[in-house]
């Protein structure tokens, strides 16, 4: 779930964050931002939203960098223990869409060491019905 | 929150087990508390020279990560291997299970361990946590 001051700020559309749903262009009436939302809606976004799984028990935070081939491609927006899935996970805005990484070495660096981490789809969980 | 004894203190909240002229090191109860859920410890390597009141490695914890200081100079002779696997021991049995370092400390002139003149007894340390609310 994205979080303001992690995975929202004021450079963020709702479409980078995932959030594209709760904007309705077709509503009756103008709303602030309309005209800038939809040119930034048809270009594309700038930034991608993915989520990580670090093989590792240190947590990935806010400002981490993260390194694909030893290239920083993105920042972790936020990171965690999972105890559901015994693993720690974070949330990256990368500067390419994730399945473009498919193959490279993704990294972490937390406090000066790169830490093999591992792309997955988010939600990270979704429970059976 | 416990604060046995027969230890000594430091400041950054760390203890000190004297044994001959190595020293045993890890955090105390007050830290561990505060730190909440230890997730992972970075420990000196074995053989580092460590040096009283200096960094040495870091304990990580679901909600911040700390420096961890070494109260004593000296050379690493062991470290808690244990703590790899379960770094769950900080907080579960910060005095026993969940020591982090062993150091040869130092040597003064009479071949006695040269510890750090500012360590803290029990009571005083007790009265620090205490006063830091």
């Amino acid at each position: 779930m994205p979080l303001y001051g992690n995975e929202l700020g004021p450079d963020v559309t709702p479409f980078e964050a995932g959030l594209g749903r709760v904007v309705k262009f077709d509503k009756p009436g103008e709303f602030v931002g309309r005209e800038a939302l939809a040119a930034r809606a048809s270009s594309g976004p700038s930034r991608h939203l993915a989520g990580l799984t670090i093989a590792s028990r240190r947590i990935a935070r806010h400002g981490y960098p993260v390194l694909a081939d030893g290239r920083t491609c993105g920042t972790v927006t936020s990171g965690a223990p999972s105890p559901t899935l015994g693993v720690p996970i974070a949330m990256a805005y990368l500067d390419r869409p994730a399945a473009s990484l498919a193959g490279a070495v993704l990294t972490v660096g937390i406090r000066g060491e790169a830490v093999p981490a591992h792309l997955t789809d988010l939600p990270f969980y979704s429970r059976r019905r | 929150m416990s604060v046995p004894a027969e230890l000594h203190y430091t400041p950054e909240h760390e203890w000190v087990s004297l044994e001959g002229t190595s020293a045993s090191v890890g955090i105390t109860d007050y830290a561990a508390q505060q730190l909440g859920d230890v997730v992972y410890v970075s420990l000196p390597a074995l053989g580092a020279t460590v040096t009283a009141g200096e960094p040495c490695g870091e304990v990580e914890s679901v909600k911040s990560v700390s420096d961890l200081y070494s109260p004593v100079d000296g050379e690493v002779i062991e470290v808690n291997a244990e703590l790899e696997d379960d770094p769950s021991l900080v907080n579960a049995e910060p005095y026993t299970a969940g020591w982090m370092f062993r150091v040869r400390v130092v040597q003064d002139g009479n071949g006695d361990a040269a510890l750090p003149t500012d360590l803290l007894s029990a009571a005083e340390y007790d009265e620090l946590t205490k006063s830091a609310g």
